[in-house]
Order: C-alpha cells, then structure tokens, then sequence
C-alpha cells in the first residue's frame, strides 16, 4: 500500500474512530449526524402513525431520566417527513427500523433518528401490497406483507435478499423462533366468480416459513379466526386474533409450536410482553353510554395463570375509558407504556407506569396515533 | 339546401361571396353588450345569491366548482383536478345538508349523501343559485322545503335568433394536460314546443404537474391516474299549454371513466383505482294555473345510478377488487299554491320517494327507502312587512334483505322568515330567519360492512340568520349597486360521525359543532363612454366554526377543519365593443387540515388569480365566441384537501358558434 492509499484511509479510520466514539458508544449505537443534543441516559422511541393519506407519521423521542420529548424527530434530523401510515416499529443492534405501510418502505435510523439505510417496496409489483410487521434476526430483517408475501432484508443496507410468496392472504405480525419465522395469516377479500359478490375471508393460522430454505412449510399453526398479533417471550409464543366481526371477537391465545395449536385464554385487543408476563388489554364499548370501558389483565409466563386484577394500580381516571393504541414494556426496567388516541382529533398521550404499574408520568405522544415505543440504553 | 344548413353556410362564408347587402358584411366585429348581471335578488327574506353563467364565463369560470365556490358561505371540497370529487357544503352545516336541483327537481344520492358538482358541465347551464333556509319560489317540491340549503342549477335553453326555428351552438374547448371538450346543442321549435338535445364530450390526461412540500424539501411531480373520459347527453322538451301551464321534460345521461389518483403519498406514487360510472334520469316538471288564485306543480322522475369500482394489487385475492353499485329512485312530487287573500299565499306540498341500492360489496343487505314528505307554507306580505313561515314533515322507512331494518323516521321541522323594507320605497331589507331541518342517515351511514350502524339517528342543523340588502345607482353612470350582509348561527347537533370501536369503525351520531359567521356580497355596473361597461363583484365570509363534542378533547372549541376564518372572492368584467376582458381572484385564509388547531396541522393561505379575454365576432346573424382563459395565473402551489393539489397555472381556449 503505498502513501497516496494510506493517507486518505488513515483519515477514514481516524474518522470512523471519532463517530464510533461518540457519547453513547458504550451503549453500542451512535448519533452520528444528530442536529439536535439528545439527553443521555436511556430513550424511548415512540411512533406515531398518523392519520391515513395524511403523510403525518412521525417520530418522538423520550428521555425517562429528564422527562423530555423531542418531536419530529425524524423530520429534525433528516430534512423530510416519515411518510404516510407506519405499521410497526423495532430496535436491533443499536439501530430503529421503521416499516410505513402507506409509503411501503423499511427505512433504518441510527439512535439519533438519523436515516441510514432505505428499500423502497413501491416500485416492487409483488409488494406493492404494503409492507406490515417486521423482525430482526441473524443480520436480516424479515417483513411481512399485504399480498401473502414475506421478505428477507440485509439488515444493514436493507437490499432485498430473498421474497416468498407464502400461501396465506394479508400477513400482519411474525416472530422469527428456533430458525423458523412465523407470521399470522389474517384476512383476505374474495370475489365470488359468479356473483361478483364480494366478502371478507378470516383466516384461522400462522404460516411457517423455514429461514435457512425460505421455503413455507407445509403444517401451519392452527389459531382463532383473523391472527394479527404475534409476540414471543421466555421462549412461548402468544397470539392475538381479532376475530370476524361476527361471532368471534378478539382472542389472546398461547401457541404450541411443537403441535401446531393454540388455546384461547381470555379476549383482549392488544398484549405487551415484559417482567414475566403478557400484559392484556381487554376493551368493550357500551353504545348507549358511547363510552369504552377498560380492563388491564395480565397473564403470568411461568405459571400460565390469568389474572383480571388490574396490573394498573393507580391509573388516571380518564384511561379506564380512552381508545388504547399501544401497550409497550421497557425491557430494561419494566416501565410499562401506555399510549392513547384520539384518533384524527389531536396528538395521542402517552401514559408511563413503573414494573408495578404505578404511574409515573404522562406525556403529549407528539403525533397522532402512537403506535409502538422501542428503547435503547 | 334545409334552412339549417342554408344559415350554417351563411355564417361560415365571407358575407360577400354570398351575395349578402353591404350594410350585413359591416357587422363583423361587433361585441356583444352583455346584459345586466344577475344580482342578487334583494327583497328576499332568506339569502339567495345568484350567478348568471354566461357572466361567469366572461370571468374564466369554467367549472361548476369553480363557480359554486364564489358564493359567500359555500365552501367546495375540492380534490383537485376535473376527475376528483367536489362537494358543496353551505355555512359548514355539511355537503349532505345541501340539496341540489336541477331544473327545479331535486338531484339525490341515498347511498353517499352528498352530490359530486363535478359532474355537472356550465355548457348548457344558465343560471346556478344559492338559498340559504327557503327559496324565494313557493311553489316548489317538499324535498326542497326539507333542505337546509338549496343550490339550484337551471338549464340554458336553445336561443331561436332573427325568428329561425332551429338553433344551433357549438363549442370546442381544449386546454392544459390533453383536454378537449366539444359541445353541441341542436333546438327545434314547433308550435309552442320547444325541443333541445345536447351533448358533451371531456377527455383529458389530467397528468398536471404540482408542487408540494415534504419539511424542508420541494418535490415537483406529476398527478398520476388522474385521467377521466365523460359523455353527458340531455334531451329537453320545453311546451306552453292550456291554464299558463308549463311543461319541462328531460332525459339526462352520463357516462364517465376516470382514475382516482387519491391524497399524494410520499414516496409511494402506486395508484391503481378505477371508477365507471353510468347513470340516467328521466325527469318531468308542469306547472299550471287551473284558477285565478291558484298555480299547481306536478313533478315525475326517475333516476339509475351505476358505478363500478376497480382496484389492482397483490393484496387483492386475485389481483384484483371490485364491487359494482347501482341506485335507483322514483319520485313524485305535487305542489300547489293559494292566493285567497291579497299578501296571503298559502303553499302545500307533498312528496314520495321510493329508493333502492344493490351491490357487490359483502354484506350490503339492498336496501329498499320509501320517503314521504309533507310540506306546508304560508307567505304574508302588508306594506313594509314580509313573513314566511313553514313546517316540514318527514317520514322514512326501509326495508333490507337481511338483517334488522332501521326503526321508522317521522319528524317535523319547522322554519320562519321575516323580511322588512323600513325605507319606503327604498330598495333597503332587513330580514331575519330560522330553520330546523335534518339530515337522514344515507344507505353507507347504515348498511356499509363492519362500519355501518343501523340505529343512526338523524343529524340536527338549526339555522338563525339576520341581514340587510340594499340596492339603488348612485349616480346615472352606475347602473345598479347591490350590497348585502348576513351574520348567522348554526348549530349541528347528533352529527353523524364514524368513531373507532373496539374492533374497527363505527357510525354513530356523536358531537356538535357551533358556527357562526358574516357573508358579504356586493356588485356592481357602470356605464362608461365609448360603450365600455365595467361589472364587479365581490362576496365575502368571515367564520368561526368550532368543535363542541368533547370538553376533554384537543380539538375542543377549534376551528373545524377545512375553514378558513377569512375567505372572498373579487370578479371584475370590462366589456368595450372589441374585447370584454375579465379578472376573478379568490382568496382563501389559513386553515387547519386536522381537527387540533396546531402549526402542524395547517394549511396556507393562498390567493388564485384568473383572467379571460372573450371576443364575439358577429358573421351575418350568426356569432362567433372566442375565449382565451389563464387559470391560476401567479401559478400558485395550494391544496383546498390536504394532498390532494391543485393544478399550477394553466391555459384554456374555448372557440363557441351560435346560430
């Protein structure tokens, strides 16, 4: 290597050095490029996903240890809106990927919301369905779409790897467990050839795709009618359907992988995993009050037991009967992350409670519809 | 050679060549002096504003939404270009509050509501007109008592010139972005009858550019899947008969294929839907006088509606979604008027309506609605004094295929007007009215899959309004002055609203809204040496239009969406004997696109200017219209729907002959 070679380089690595040295290289992510300072300490990353063709998703940052939230944190750092209707949101290796369904694209941010990476799916014809869940494992993200179609991402330069065309109708939420991604398989529309007359098909399991032949097999896993969430924790695997609007309402189930099946536990909307327990959201709507009414279940890991006590214990009046659009766990200390929406109405608010469910603060969510926090330390 | 192509030939060939007298070969070139402008009509005791289209033309107007939006108080939901919907709401009591009539019968829409302006062509139109509570004509179908607001779009009828019995017009426009649109309009008149048939044709790629901003960037792209296809037909049969009667015969048809492109999605410009459309009408209006003191309507008509709605993608069973809807409605309406005393006119009206919807969409149960509705109203007038006072009786009942039927609707509303003329014989009114009227859960409030509710109640609108009018010159060279003001105050209460649930959307009737607010119009004419006439115009809206649902909410006593506290509109005609020029802007203040009232959730205020130059050119007694028209012409970047642009600057040229 010769001098002309080693000069510049040796710029690069002194370069590389200084950004990998940045406030929070020991955490292992960097705010290389950040436009704005972000409190130390840990960060809670809250999504918004907008109102639909309103191109108003957007990013918050929270900061548990001073109680400040930067909004638009995405726009602040990169000079441009998110996009239109994020679908799911997580953190790996330092990193937060987004998946926005209206956009259709994955975008990759470094921890100061800074854009590293994008893979655009629009011009895609099999994925122009609109991208839904993602996972991160083994250096690729795995995302599922509307269409039946899974894809397989570098999870550093987010190019393409491989795409299946599974047997199932909408894919939404999926888990990558033991080599194998599973991924509920929800609804789909039909047209009846004859009639024209067109309905709605619930379908009733996850489909398994073996990650090393990304190849779908053929035994699924048997759930209730319409799967969407999918969450894993202390090595079970914990479904939510949402039911066909008809006879079946929404069922938290807990699934055995080893035979295929799953067992209804209780009916709830929406789960967060942490501390050794799903945490459930259970939500009916009285019409002739024309108001909702909540209740806080949560189900232990360890002994399979459902508790209706509240895991909330002194929660603000007003949550009892607010639309919940979110429900996260800190992994790193337990805090729970409650956000609620008001739809197109306002900003959602996000509710904090310690592991005990004790609460500890509010905050306005910065956007509408908060969707998914994820944390980094 | 028939007499109708003998006078085509003389128009089109130099007079000369034809042999014609010297003194017909000096009339090329003459201009048309247009008539007094419509004004609006300052003795009523309910606002009413009026636009003759033939003047709005000389303004650059072109389009039904175009011209609707110039009167005060109405906002136009505009979703830009000449395929995307445009809807009409009057003092923001909603679009389905407004009730639409072509000819004096009532177009209607049970499964949506509210009726697309956009599909409605100003070629054949004469006259467009906005009543706020009652029109001014007692004689009149129930539906159109049963309205908050009444948009009245009446027909141009064929202009027999020199004493022909044939009438022939003919115009072919093209503009910006592959747009082309001929017209042509043939009448025949045979004894007392008169017929007419017209015909249009619009095609345009509808690919405008636009500019929108995304933070800190500008993007400039292309509409894409905005193209639209139309054909409209009408025939009309027009005769005077025995007892001053009247009798209006139309045969409508229209026939559309366009893209909807949808709200510009960042970084995603995949848009795949598709919509046809195919509906018709058959109407029939007489009116006649079978005593002295007495006038009687009669009114028949029935109407199809056929859409077809295609969407292409991977999530699609099949690549593919479509569902197929067609409504249909017969109607009859009877109406009559007594004059038993001097200043005492008592009206009865009485309606009946039987609606159907089919369709392929999964779980719609085709439904059946059968309407009655009973109007009654009386009119004194003694000296100064003015009053008006009506009740309306609404009954509605349905009937599905599956599933529960909704509970049967009766109710009566009532409304007053007073109108007072202080001054003697002073053209100066003031006048004052209220109006309680509702709005009837449509077939999508009720029956659309997982998200219709079928024990929606009806939504309340309650109207007060006070105004002054005044008209007189004030000096000879001003033909006419008209000046009007009118504050008001709504109130939409159990608004029919679809709130989240626990497993998807619902209807349900939640929420009030509180509006108050001020339109101003004026006009005026002068009359200047050298025959030039100079026409202005001007209306004006101020309004406060707040959310009082929820005390809790963030939107709590804001600003609705979608208006602006300041909006107006200036039109100005200058008429000389080569050329009438013409010159609109419409300006439109900051609003709010969400219901939360943040920087976030604004939209800009923006100013759009146009200008006309028209010139006819007479050619022995036939007339060629020239018109050149800049829209938008500061080629200003804004959005009256968020994502949804409007087109920059852009041209159209319009070539019309009449015989």
């Amino acid at each position: 290597m010769n001098k002309k070679t080693l000069l510049p380089l040796s710029c690069l690595i002194a370069a590389l050095t200084f950004t990998a040295c940045s406030d929070d290289d020991d955490n292992g992510f960097t705010d290389l490029g950040s436009k704005v300072e972000i409190p130390s300490g840990e960060r809670v990353y809250v999504l918004n996903q907008g109102t639909w063709g309103m191109n108003n998703t957007s990013l918050t940052l929270f900061s548990p240890s001073t109680d400040a939230t930067i909004e638009n944190l995405f726009k602040t750092q990169n000079g441009v809106m998110l996009g239109d209707n994020a679908q799911d949101m997580i953190a790996s290796d330092g990193n937060i990927y987004i998946a926005v369904n209206g956009s259709n694209y994955i975008t990759r941010l470094n921890a100061a919301g800074v854009e590293q990476a994008r893979m655009s799916f629009a011009s895609t014809p099999d994925l122009q369905g609109g991208v839904r869940y993602i996972a991160a494992d083994g250096g690729y993200i795995y995302a599922t779409f509307y269409g039946g179609y899974i894809a397989r991402l570098d999870a550093k330069t987010l190019e393409i790897d491989r795409t299946l065309h599974t047997s199932a109708g909408n894919l939404e939420g999926l888990i990558v467990k033991d080599g194998k991604i599973y991924a509920a398989n929800s609804w789909a529309t039909v047209t009846d050839p004859v009639t024209q007359q067109t309905s709605y098909q619930y379908y009733t399991n996850l489909v398994v795709v073996d990650v090393k032949t990304f190849t779908e097999e053929k035994k699924g896993v048997t759930v209730a009618p319409n799967p969407n969430l999918i969450a894993e924790a202390d090595g079970k695997v914990f479904v939510i359907s949402w039911g066909n609007y008809a006879d079946r309402g929404n069922e938290f189930q807990t699934v055995n992988l080893a035979d295929g099946t799953s067992t209804t536990i209780t009916e709830a909307k929406d789960m967060a995993v942490g501390n050794g327990k799903v945490y459930l959201l259970k939500t009916q709507t009285d019409w002739a009050t024309m108001t909702t009414q909540n209740e806080w279940l949560s189900y232990d890991i360890a002994s399979g037991r459902l508790s209706t006590e509240s895991f909330l214990k002194d929660a603000p009046d007003e949550l009892a009967s607010e639309i919940i659009y979110m429900m996260d766990v800190d992994p790193t200390n337990g805090d729970i992350y409650i956000g609620v929406t008001y739809y197109a109405s306002g900003n959602g608010d996000i509710y904090r409670f310690d592991r005990n469910g004790r609460f500890i603060s509010t905050f306005d969510a910065g956007g509408q519809n908060p969707l998914k926090a994820v944390f980094l330390k | 050679m028939s007499p109708l192509l003998r006078n085509i030939l003389l128009c089109l060939l130099p007079a000369a060549a034809m042999g014609a007298e010297p003194t017909d070969t000096l009339s090329l070139g003459g201009v048309e002096v247009s008539a007094r402008r419509t004004t609006n009509p300052v003795t009523a005791a309910t606002p009413v504003q009026t636009l003759d289209v033939a003047g709005l033309r000389k303004l650059g107007v072109s389009d039904m939404a175009d011209a609707v939006r110039r009167f005060a108080g109405a906002v136009v939901k505009d979703y830009g270009g000449l395929g995307g919907l445009k809807t009409v709401s009057v003092r923001n009591m909603g679009a389905t509050h407004t009730a639409v009539s072509y000819d004096g019968v009532a177009m209607t829409n049970t499964s949506g509501g509210q009726i697309d302006i956009g599909r409605l062509s100003l070629d054949n139109v004469a006259t467009l007109s906005l009543a706020v509570g009652e029109q001014t004509e007692m004689l009149r179908p129930a539906r159109l008592h049963a309205s908050a607001a009444v948009l009245a779009v009446t027909a141009s009828r064929p202009e027999f010139r020199h004493g022909r019995k044939t009438a022939l017009q003919a115009s072919v426009k093209a503009g910006a972005w592959g747009t082309v649109s001929p017209w042509i309009r043939i009448g025949r008149r045979i004894g007392s009858v008169t017929i007419s048939l017209d015909g249009d044709y619009l095609r345009s790629d509808g690919d405008y550019p636009f500019t929108i901003k995304n933070a800190t960037q500008t993007l400039r792209e292309r509409r894409t899947n905005a193209d639209i296809e139309s054909t409209h037909a009408e025939a009309n049969i027009y005769a005077d008969t025995r007892m001053e009667g009247t009798l209006a015969v139309k045969g409508y048809f229209y026939w559309s294929r366009r893209g909807l492109p949808g709200a510009v999605t960042l970084y995603n410009p995949v848009s795949t839907e598709r919509l046809t459309d195919r509906s018709y009408f058959v109407q029939g209006r007489y009116r006649f006088a079978p005593a002295e003191k007495w006038r009687v309507e009669a009114q028949a008509k029935f109407a199809s509606g056929f859409n077809l709605d295609n969407e292409k993608g991977p999530q699609f069973a099949g690549g593919v979604y479509e569902t197929r809807h067609t409504q249909r409605e017969g109607y009859a309406s009877a109406a009559a008027t007594w004059t038993p005393l001097r200043g005492l006119t008592i009206a009865a009206a009485q309606d009946g309506a039987i609606a159907t919807l089919t369709s392929t969409q999964a779980a719609c149960p085709n439904p059946t609605r059968y309407t009655s509705i009973s109007a009654l109203s009386a009119r004194w007038s003694k000296g100064m004094l003015r009053a008006d006072a009506g009740v309306t009786l609404t009954h509605i009942s349905e009937h599905v295929d599956e599933g529960t039927r909704p509970e049967p609707l009766t109710r009566a509303t009532p409304s007053v007007a007073l109108s007072l003329r202080p001054l003697g014989g002073e053209d100066f009114f003031v006048r004052a009215m209220y109006k309680r009227t509702f709005r009837a859960p449509t077939f999508t409030d009720l029956y659309y899959d997982r998200v219709g509710t079928r024990t929606l109640r009806p939504e309340d609108a309650d109207e007060w309004g006070v105004g002054l009018t005044w008209s007189r010159p004030l000096f000879p060279a001003m033909e006419y002055l008209t000046l009007t003001a009118d504050a008001y105050y709504n109130r939409v209460s159990n608004k029919i609203v679809a709130i989240p649930t626990t497993y998807t959307w619902s209807m349900v009737n939640f929420g009030s809204v509180d509006i108050r607010g001020l339109d101003l119009t004026a006009a005026t004419g002068f009359a200047l040496p050298a025959d030039i006439h100079v026409g202005l115009t001007g209306a004006m809206t101020l309004q406060r239009a707040i959310d009082l649902t929820d005390p809790k909410a963030k939107n709590y006593r804001q600003q609705l969406p979608y208006t602006p506290r300041l909006s107006g509109n200036v039109g100005l005609t200058v008429a000389t004997p080569w050329l009438t020029v013409g010159y609109s802007v419409m300006c439109v203040g900051r609003r709010y696109y969400m219901a939360q009232n943040i920087p976030a959730n604004e939209i800009g205020a923006y100013a759009e200017h146009t200008l006309a130059l028209t010139r006819e050119v007479k050619l022995r007694t036939c007339s060629l219209t020239l018109r050149a028209e800049v829209t938008n012409l500061g080629n200003t970047s804004y959005e009256v729907i968020k994502f949804y642009p409007m087109p920059g600057r852009s041209w159209r040229i319009t070539a019309q002959f009449q015989l």
